[in-house]
């Protein structure tokens, strides 16, 4: 219990932003996935009918009165899947504000270990400290499917959407609870899910009680995971299964080979990273850039992290402009506009990742303030030296405009390959699809701006003389 | 002269006798080579004559007789102008353990194991004054002892950097 | 004869320097042994081997008749916060406890009691002269308490063995002498042995036998004495 007693005691000094930190993800994923739950047991009326003032019954059309999404037996295992991917954006924030601090928690986990603490028992506090906020997360999740389920209940009555079709559309979360057991489930589940994060993050230190030497290079990452990912995931996805689409397993294949794909991008983010910072740091001849291309080469694996989030957005976003064109190439043959079953989830979708991009901006953040508080001798020195202070925020914007935009530009290329090919019969929808594409690289960068303008203050922080005395 | 005036120093407290100021002045210089009797009183008579101390009073109770000494106004003076005074920063003569070190190297003749074996000689020395200043609670005396391992400290370094070229020469065809 | 610790042609290389090149060295029970040699020529390797915190590549470390180099990582730390002290230059104490907490650390992750850990490191703290710091955390102390709660830290369990990297190192003569005297009285009361890596020949000097390195071999050491 002396592990249990010291991770509390973590809490109380620099901890605590950290800990509401990944309680706050947790709720967001917890909610999610409660919503998840119950669209899983939600049973559908097929034919709803709609007593008139007469006294007499009409037949009204399929699954009443809530979004195509959750009565349709087809599409609900995709809304399903698509309700665990929007899980990805509270996750992949996660994995970065599990990093805040790190060099303070790494030294002090290392003196544990020096007085004798042993790995498991290090492990244990570096668990702990993760476990039970996501665990109170975990909780706070049951109040986050009620506000969902409020908003967006198949029995809400969203007055203040004007359309009836598109307010229809809306009520996405199913008016029926999880059973208990399958809340309880979930909540120890996310829990659990912050045992192991926190484990994991503590693991450098498990090696050495001597302290995890800082900046010392590590192994480059590699490339062949993530090729094999994406690979199958291309495989899987692609349009191998247009003949087979009515059948169950053909969707299956399509879930898993877009879960194989934002594996694959996510985690190819280091290793592209990687690849930039060589590419540029023997070429260059800005002392920004051969800054920033160096902390790549060297440890490419936050900051890769990190941008594989934007790298996902851009993914989803370029199928999204893909799907969008699919249907505005419909919309123009058949004369009608868009109906609210397809632009409304669309919309979502939209939404959804306007949401993520300024979700991985903080991770960005994140990040950012985790760097600069690692290297804030070294940066220090460089001001002393008489680096402008220009000069140093250039090379942090480089650094994650390296990490993000290559893999952006590719998810976005990638994405819409496929698609494309369907587009050259019409000028005017392949010009959206492109409009669309560039739009979102356009946001990837405000981002990337943002979360340097951001991070300013740090850097400030980062480069005061005082901390050419800090080891 | 810095024998008369450290005695000065210690009549500028107060009168003393002959016996009592080695005896202050043995116990303020500890691991200190003693002074012997002739020496404080050679330096006594010097000083009188040159004016710096002058005889207090003379005692004879039935013993030998015994002459108490106060510090002059023009003695003051000279312990204030000394004290004032910084003392010049060497130059060090090449004592008998540099022309020996010196000597080893030019022969080649197993110099590092001359080198260790003064190491061990130094390494006990200090050790015997650190003891010392273990066994001594006045502030003086055991700064009067880090002097003393100051330089023995000091020799030890030269002795290691001595050593650590030596293995240097040895490796590196010159 | 019964050494409490005996290094046996130990072998440890980093990345692409060869720290130590088959060392061996014998510590007796109560005997202070000072390990000194220029910087590089793996002194704090040594040490780190000795007390367990590394694992040669080559070589044995035996501890009171344990093979210390054949536990796992669990075992080992588990050994060492009961029989084995560590001091080290600086920075080893954890930052968010009180020095009082700290003192007590090995003995709470033993299983201790609180209040027992708490009484036995209030105890140590007042003979070491920092009882009056108990209750700050280390950002508050100077350099010389700080080091005096890591060797209240060391001793607090009762080990056979303190094993310390350059404990004065980073203090100015008069700071390190409270220290080192403060070390060393410890050790010769509960007749523990010491380790002591320094280029602080003063510290050489208090010991019983020095052990001087030079490339990762010993390059020239006293003669055990017979105690």
């Amino acid at each position: 219990m002396t592990a249990l007693a010291l991770a509390l005691g973590s809490y109380r000094t620099g901890g605590r932003a950290r800990a509401l930190a990944i309680a706050a993800c947790t709720a967001v994923v917890t909610g999610l996935l409660l919503v998840a739950v119950s669209v899983v047991g939600y049973t559908a009326v097929d034919g709803v009918e709609q007593t008139m003032p007469d006294g007499s019954t009409v037949f009204i059309g399929y699954g009443g009165d809530v979004a195509n999404l959750l009565w349709d037996r087809g599409v609900r295992p995709g809304y399903f899947f698509a309700l665990l991917l929007i899980c990805l954006v509270p996750l992949t924030l996660l994995q970065q504000v599990v990093r805040l601090g790190t060099a303070a928690r790494e030294r002090r986990l290392a003196a544990l270990r020096l007085a004798g603490a042993t790995p498991g028992e290090v492990r244990a506090i570096g668990a702990w400290e993760v476990g039970l906020p996501a665990l109170a997360g975990g909780v706070l999740g049951l109040p986050v499917h009620l506000v969902l389920r409020t908003l967006f209940g198949a029995d809400a009555t969203l007055s203040w959407v004007g359309d009836r079709d598109v307010a229809r559309e809306l009520r996405l979360v199913p008016a029926a609870y999880p059973a208990w057991w399958q809340v309880l489930l979930v909540v120890l589940a996310v829990g659990l899910l912050g045992v192991l994060v926190g484990a994991l993050a503590s693991r450098k230190v498990v090696v050495s009680p001597l302290g995890v030497s800082r900046g010392a290079r590590r192994t480059p990452p590699r490339g062949w995971l993530p090729g094999l990912l994406l690979a199958a995931g291309i495989f899987l996805a692609g349009p191998v299964y247009l003949p087979f689409f009515e059948r169950g397993w053909a969707q299956l294949g399509l879930m898993l080979g877009i879960t194989l794909l934002v594996l694959g991008v996510l985690t190819s983010g280091p290793w592209v990273a990687y690849r930039a910072g060589r590419a540029l740091a023997g070429r260059t001849s800005s002392p920004a850039l051969l800054l920033a291309s160096r902390w790549l080469v060297m440890d490419a694996r936050a900051a890769g992290r990190a941008a594989a989030a934007i790298g996902v957005i851009a993914l989803v976003s370029g199928a999204a402009a893909s799907l969008m064109a699919d249907l505005l190439v419909n919309a123009r043959s058949n004369g009608h506009g868009v109906e609210a079953m397809y632009s409304v989830p669309m919309a979502l979708v939209y939404a959804v990742l306007l949401v993520a991009l300024v979700v991985a901006t903080f991770a960005l953040v994140v990040h950012g303030v985790e760097s600069l508080t690692d290297r804030r001798r070294s940066l220090a020195s460089l001001a002393a030296e008489g680096v402008p202070l220009e000069v140093l925020e250039r090379a942090v914007r480089w650094e994650v405009a390296l990490a993000a935009v290559p893999i952006s530009v590719l998810a976005l290329v990638g994405a819409g390959a496929v698609g494309a090919v369907t587009l050259f019969g019409d000028p005017v929808v392949l010009l959206v699809d492109l409009a669309l594409r560039a739009a979102t690289l356009g946001l990837i960068w405000l981002a990337l701006l943002a979360s340097t303008r951001l991070v300013r203050p740090w850097l400030r922080r980062a480069v005061d003389p005082t901390n050419l005395r800090t080891t | 002269m810095s024998v008369a005036h450290a005695l000065l120093g210690v009549l500028a407290e107060g009168a003393a006798h002959g016996y009592d100021l080695k005896r202050v002045h043995d116990e303020r210089f500890p691991g200190a080579k003693p002074l012997a009797f002739g020496q404080v009183y050679a330096a006594l008579a010097r000083m009188e004559k040159d004016g710096l101390v002058e005889v207090a009073e003379t005692l004879r109770d039935g013993g030998p007789e015994r002459t108490t000494y106060a510090i002059t106004p023009l003695g003051r003076d000279e312990l204030d102008t000394w004290l004032a005074t910084a003392e010049r920063a060497g130059p060090y003569p090449a004592d008998d353990l540099v022309r020996k070190t010196v000597t080893a190297l030019r022969l080649g003749a197993d110099a590092g194991g001359f080198l260790a074996r003064q190491r061990a000689v130094h390494l006990a020395a200090m050790k015997h004054q650190l003891q010392l200043q273990d066994s001594t609670t006045d502030t003086a005396a055991r700064i009067v002892i880090d002097h003393t391992v100051s330089h023995l400290d000091a020799e030890l370094r030269w002795l290691e950097s001595a050593a650590a070229r030596v293995a240097e020469a040895g490796r590196a065809p010159v | 004869m019964n050494h409490l610790l005996e290094l046996r042609g130990l072998h440890k290389s980093f990345a692409r320097t060869e720290a130590l090149r088959g060392v061996s060295l014998d510590v007796q029970p109560g005997e202070v042994v000072a390990v000194t040699g220029a910087s590089g020529s793996g002194k704090s390797t040594l040490l780190h081997c000795a007390a367990g915190v590394l694992v040669p590549e080559a070589g044995s470390v035996t501890f009171a008749g344990q093979r210390l180099h054949e536990l796992d990582e669990s075992a080992r730390t588990r050994l060492r916060r009961r029989e084995i002290g560590l001091v080290l230059q600086f920075g080893q104490l954890v930052p968010e406890l009180t020095a009082a907490q700290n003192a007590a650390l090995p003995l709470l992750l033993d299983g201790t009691d609180r209040r027992t850990a708490r009484t036995a490191a209030l105890a140590w703290l007042e003979r070491l002269g920092v009882a009056e710091v108990a209750d700050q955390v280390p950002a508050e102390l100077s350099g010389g308490e700080s080091q005096r709660v890591a060797v209240a830290r060391a001793l607090v369990t009762g080990p056979r063995l303190v094993c310390a990297d350059e404990p004065t190192g980073a203090l100015d003569t008069v700071a390190g002498e409270v220290v080192l005297t403060a070390l060393l009285a410890a050790v010769r009361d509960a007749h523990t042995s010491l380790l002591v890596v320094t280029h602080d020949n003063r510290v050489a000097a208090r010991a019983d036998r020095e052990v001087v390195l030079r490339d990762g071999s010993v390059a020239s050491g006293q003669p055990a004495v017979a105690s």
